[in-house]
């Protein structure tokens, strides 16, 4: 619950530093924050891991993530346990062998049976350690289940592409970028690869991470998601300049709403009304957009994010903001005065800045766009 | 504690010569060098998308330069021999023959290269195989151009009086260099050229029988 | 004698700049390296402090995410290859010769071209911020990412060639110590009756001498990708294995973790029996644990690569051999609290820091044995929790250690003390600075907070833990600033030191404060470990010396910087290549030949002037 006053503390706090009028002037000012500072610290350490943490590793919500919870306490613990006696000992006899009048050092060159002794005891613990370790290892070479939900999971410069094995148009694979919507309570298994450079997948609250290695085909641990909602992932490997802004979520739906995505995804989408501000938006999406992106039913191309059914993500720009309408159209005005894109051949053209020479569209034509992409919504 | 009596010590602790010892440890180091390349060629193989591989290699041209460089390391020990002896005759002479078959050597190594980008266009750039095999014999190719280098000057030098029977060490340190090199190139010899180039006729063959079933007659 | 120097007249003088640039006595060049190694720290102090304060709020602006990535990258490669790799140099050279009893290193020469090369390449990577930019690819720049088509700018270029450099000084310090120690003790110094720290700098000389080269080669193959059009890390157009580099990296990588900290340990396993005022605990256990560390530590390299993919079995084996560290490790900390039980602890600067070393190395190691155990680390590879981890090892465990070497041999250097007022506020302000910056991380990473961020957003909820984080590495840098105050203060008004003013057993001990450049006027015999305390335990004052002359020692040299400034400008040629053919081609010409004609000029100069007669009949 404290959580909850302290988050719009830190808020305050960030939107504080960050307008230029509030620099602070004065000593009193400085005092006051300097006293922030203070309170800030005191409080946040106690009170932090309580708090809603979207990629939190301590909350699993899948039975892979809670096999591998149970090791980590288990680890933890006895880390714990060790680092605590360690550190008493220690404590202690420098508190018994202080300098001090009338003491003097005993001349100790070893001891055998106790060195035996505290070499056999780390071992110990290390192999309770090391057969759990084992026997997981063990369990992650096993086949997925008979009726696992297949998905390949590929990682761009700064995005996810999620292939859903036959599950698409024409019996091929169905694509969907940055949000990832599976089924509660059946086994997903991901294989992971990379166009370009080494990503990583990861789902805190729903499987640890494996590498996407460009030329290999790794497989992510199996899972099952016990918990219907919204997770968070993130690139977990550096990844270049926008390593920071690539995310992604994970929805975990219902069967009957997967199946109804599903469904939704692969019909034609609906034709705009014509002379509506959305028909507008769908000729500058098929004169500009369609050269990279697909949306089913309208273009094909695949070398950006797959955009079908856009209206109903929760979030552009690969996970990084919310996917409301002015979010969106900065995104497509200028991708680069939100994330710290190279001009590759492959990267998004900047559309709409206010500057003739680089403008390929008008702020008008900019907002038509948006309209559509927000129209296209689940049926 | 105590002193030693006499203000110089110059005993080392282990009766070796410093300077042979460091070559020593360079040889080491050497082996990790040369390790990691030949282990990068390794686990290269059989990952080329296009382009030519281990069946262009030469087994009957390269045993050749083996055996001229294997007879370079025989010379360098009578070149060793002569000169602990004093007979500085011997020793220029063989010392001379180490760095004609050097030459002869490395002569054959660039008739390879030459030879392998003329008729199959391979070059550092053309593949996998391209780069790990060329950059490993070629860096081969560079231990054995500066063991040739040191020998000639350790010949000249020899002429001004600068090495004699007194410090034969500094000729015994550069045929322990020569001699590595050498068992090097027996390593990549046996492993890249010998096992390699089996190992692509063996995969020829079932090529073939693969075809012959394939058409119906195997 | 000079006749065959050619253009260079061997210099005479070892006063001045000059006397410097030529020295080839191992305390100044050990001096040269402590000093260079300090700026650097600082130079990387900053750098992580631009960090703090970018995440010290969510959705900050303070640096845009391309310096962010560049602050990273140059902070974790300055601090491993140009803080802590050289401070251990700075130790070895000036303590090893003194510690076995000898006058210098095998190879004075050498060692001096080591040093310039470490400090040409440092520069060269650093002066990548004039041309270019900082790199910005990661301290361990995984391929493909540093192939020419993920990174346009030219800064990768600077990170490959100066660390290329910076290793070969390196490497060949390596040879230089395993062979001064091996081959120059004082008579009766076996290596069993040698004290811990020339013992952790013999084993960590092996470890250079067997580690670097895979670094050299997977630099290459990456500089050949780059320059030449290779293919070795060409994954598109010709199938290359991207976890090729990982593995070369690694090899190489690993046995680097313990080249940063055994030194620190050996610094430890001497500065606690001097303050217990008793012998060190097992001597023999200690010695050898450390070279098990270091053998093992050659076989645990893909604990790094847990994540990537490597196959159920491989991973498992790894996994297996890395607990197995833990134990050699385990029963060294435990050596050393022996070695304190039953003491008489004096609670001087030096053992505060040699504590903080144990307390903290310990922790490291322990969330080092959690990420062991591989399902832990799918979830915490590449988070703050790694981020927390290595900085235990290698700040609570390597920068201790070496602040407590500077304590504990600053009088020795300089022949005064520092202050016990101020290294006590330093050591209580660093040790409360360090926990409160690396601690909260691990929490940070259980939240899930990843490595090589340059930002976060709001809704993560980590800002709190990292505003603390920050306040904490301000606390840090405070230290280091009573550390610098304590250090200018000392060197001119410290008390005097004498030659032994912590009553120590070692060699180092017997001889003034500063040593002479002689180091020993009479080589010293051994019977034992503690030659000091071979009389009386605690005993302070060695036994007389004799009458005696002056003893010779080899004369200051042109060529070792000659030498290493021709290979640096190579790779000066090599950039300029890049951007202009034909001038690149001139300088790398040029270069090639002052450095070629710089190796000949060494090799034909006598060690020392008047006597090279004797020097030659010697060797």
């Amino acid at each position: 619950m404290i959580c909850v006053t302290i988050a719009p503390l830190a808020r305050g706090y960030a939107k504080h530093v960050t307008t230029p009028t509030a620099h602070p002037h004065n000593l009193a000012a400085t005092l006051r924050r300097l006293l922030f500072f203070a309170l800030a610290a005191a409080a946040l350490v106690a009170v932090l891991a309580s708090c809603d943490t979207p990629l939190t590793t301590f909350e699993p919500r899948s039975d892979a993530a809670q096999r591998v919870h149970t090791i980590y306490i288990f680890v933890i613990v006895a880390a714990s346990i060790v680092g605590f006696l360690v550190l008493a000992a220690m404590a202690y006899i420098l508190w018994k062998y202080r300098e001090r009048p009338g003491h003097t050092a005993q001349q100790i060159h070893g001891n055998t049976t106790l060195e035996i002794t505290w070499t056999v005891i780390p071992i110990l613990i290390l192999v309770a350690i090391a057969i759990p370790t084992i026997v997981w290892i063990a369990g992650t070479t096993a086949e997925p289940d008979e009726d696992a939900l297949h998905i390949e999971a590929v990682g761009h410069q700064w995005w996810f592409e999620f292939r859903y094995a036959g599950l698409g148009p024409d019996g091929g694979d169905l694509v969907t970028a940055n949000e990832l919507r599976i089924p509660v309570g059946r086994q997903v298994a991901i294989t992971l690869e990379a166009k370009d450079v080494i990503h990583s997948f990861w789902v805190p609250q729903l499987v640890g991470k494996t590498d996407m290695v460009p030329g290999r085909t790794n497989i992510l641990e199996k899972f099952t998601a016990t918990e219907i909602g919204t997770f968070y992932g993130q690139c977990a490997e550096f990844c270049g300049s926008a390593h920071a802004l690539m995310r992604f979520r994970v929805h975990v739906d219902s069967h009957a709403d997967f199946d109804r995505w599903v469904d939704s995804m692969n019909a034609e989408p609906e034709e705009p009304v014509a002379g509506s501000v959305e028909a507008s938006g769908a000729r500058v999406f098929g004169n500009f957009c369609a050269r990279c992106h697909t949306i089913y039913g309208v273009s094909t191309e695949e070398i950006g994010p797959n955009l079908t059914l856009f209206g109903d993500r929760a979030t552009v720009g690969a996970g990084i903001l919310d996917s409301t309408p002015e979010n969106v159209k900065a995104w497509v005005a200028d991708i680069r005065s939100i994330k710290p894109v190279l001009d590759t051949t492959d990267a998004m053209p900047t559309f709409y800045v206010g500057d003739p020479d680089v403008d390929q569209l008008t702020e008008a034509q900019v907002d038509q766009v948006v309209a559509y992409l927000k129209s296209l919504k689940l049926r | 504690m105590q002193y030693l009596s006499g203000i110089d010590d110059h005993r080392t602790s282990t009766g070796l010569d410093n300077r042979k010892m460091l070559m020593w440890a360079f040889l080491g180091s050497d082996v990790m060098f040369f390790g990691t390349l030949i282990g990068t060629h390794l686990i290269y193989r059989n990952r080329n998308l296009s382009g030519p591989q281990e069946e262009i290699l030469s087994i009957p041209i390269t045993t050749i330069s083996t055996f001229v460089l294997l007879m370079s390391s025989l010379a360098m020990v009578l070149a060793l021999a002569g000169i602990q002896r004093g007979n500085m005759g011997q020793f220029r002479f063989w010392t001379a023959i180490v760095c004609i078959f050097g030459s002869i050597f490395i002569g054959f190594q660039m008739f390879e290269f030459t030879e392998f980008a003329a008729h199959y266009g391979l070059t550092p750039r053309t593949n996998l195989f391209g780069s790990t095999f060329l950059v490993m014999t070629g860096f081969h190719g560079t231990h054995v151009a500066v063991g040739i280098l040191w020998l000639w000057s350790i010949l000249f030098a020899s002429y001004k009086g600068k090495i004699h029977q007194g410090n034969s060490l500094q000729v015994e340190i550069a045929g322990l260099y020569w001699h590595f090199v050498d068992i090097v190139w027996i390593v990549i010899f046996g492993v890249v050229y010998l096992i390699g180039a089996y190992g692509a006729e063996g995969r020829a063959l079932e090529d073939a029988h693969h075809a012959a079933r394939a058409v119906g007659i195997g | 004698m000079a006749a065959n120097i050619g253009i260079l007249k061997r210099p005479v003088s070892t006063e001045g700049v000059w006397g410097w640039i030529t020295t080839v006595d191992h305390k100044r060049i050990g001096i040269l390296y402590g000093v260079s190694a300090f700026i650097f720290f600082l130079i990387g102090g900053i750098e992580a402090l631009l960090m703090r304060v970018q995440l010290a709020q969510p959705e900050s602006t303070f640096v845009d995410a391309g310096t962010f990535n560049a602050l990273f990258t140059m902070h974790g490669t300055t601090m491993v290859f140009m803080v802590v790799m050289p401070a251990g140099a700075a130790f070895f050279n000036f303590l090893v010769p003194l510690m076995i009893g000898a006058r210098d290193v095998a190879f004075p020469r050498l060692n001096a071209l080591s040093y310039w090369l470490f400090i040409f390449g440092a520069i060269l990577m650093n002066f990548s911020f004039f041309k270019a930019a900082f790199p910005d690819v990661g301290w361990f720049g995984y391929a493909p990412l540093t192939t020419s088509e993920y990174t346009l700018s030219s800064s990768t270029d600077y990170w490959v060639l100066g660390l290329q450099i910076m290793g070969i000084g390196t490497t060949a310090a390596g040879f230089n110590f395993v062979i001064t120690i091996l081959n120059m003790r004082a008579p009766g110094m076996t290596l069993m009756r040698m004290p811990l720290f020339p013992w952790m700098t013999l084993i960590v000389s092996f470890l250079i001498i067997f580690a670097f080269p895979p670094l050299t080669i997977a630099l290459t193959l990456l500089l050949f990708d780059r320059f030449f059009g290779t293919n070795f890390f060409d994954t598109a157009g010709a199938g290359a294995d991207p976890l090729l580099w990982q593995h070369l990296f690694w090899i190489f990588g690993h046995p680097e973790v313990y080249i940063l900290i055994l030194p620190a340990m050996g610094i430890v396993s001497d500065v606690l029996p001097t303050f217990s005022r008793k012998p060190l605990f097992g001597y023999t256990t200690v010695v050898f644990a450390g070279a098990v560390i270091a053998f093992l530590g050659f076989g645990v390299w893909a604990h790094h690569m847990f994540t990537t993919g490597l196959g159920a079995w491989a991973t498992a084996a790894f996994a297996g051999a890395t607990m197995a560290i833990g134990v050699p490790t385990g029963v060294k900390v435990f050596n050393w609290l022996a070695t304190l039980w039953g003491g008489s602890i004096q609670f001087k600067t030096p053992l505060l820091f040699a504590l903080g070393f144990i307390s903290m190395f310990m922790l490291g190691g322990l969330s080092g044995v959690m990420h062991a155990a591989v399902p832990v680390d799918t979830q915490q590879q590449d988070t703050y929790f790694i981020v927390a981890h290595f900085h235990y090892v290698l700040f609570g465990g390597s920068i201790f250690g070496l602040t407590a070497g500077i304590y504990y041999w600053f009088p020795k250097m300089t022949g005064r003390m520092l202050s016990e007022r101020i290294g006590k506020w330093h050591f209580w302000l660093m040790f409360i600075g360090f926990n409160a910056t690396f601690m909260p991380m691990h929490i940070l990473g259980v939240l899930g907070m990843p490595r090589r961020v340059y930002t976060y957003s709001i809704d993560q909820n980590w800002a709190g833990l990292n505003l603390f984080v920050s306040i904490g590495a301000f606390i840090i840098a405070i230290s280091i600033a009573l550390l610098i105050v304590n250090i200018v203060r000392s060197v001119r008004k410290g008390e005097v030191a004498g030659m032994n003013p912590w009553a120590g057993a070692t060699l180092e001990w017997a001889i003034p404060s500063p040593p002479p450049h002689y180091n020993f006027a009479m080589i010293p015999t051994v019977r034992s470990q503690h030659p000091l305390w071979d009389e009386e335990a605690n005993a302070v004052e060695p036994p007389p010396l004799p009458e005696h002359g002056e003893p010779h020692m080899p004369d200051p040299s042109y060529w070792p910087i000659v030498v290493a400034f021709g290979i640096t400008m190579v790779a000066g040629g090599l950039l300029i290549w890049q951007a202009t053919t034909w001038v690149g081609l001139f300088v790398i010409a040029v270069s090639g030949f002052i450095g070629i004609r710089g190796i000949y000029g060494w090799v034909f100069e006598p060690v020392a002037e008047e006597s090279a007669e004797r020097v030659h009949a010697h060797h």
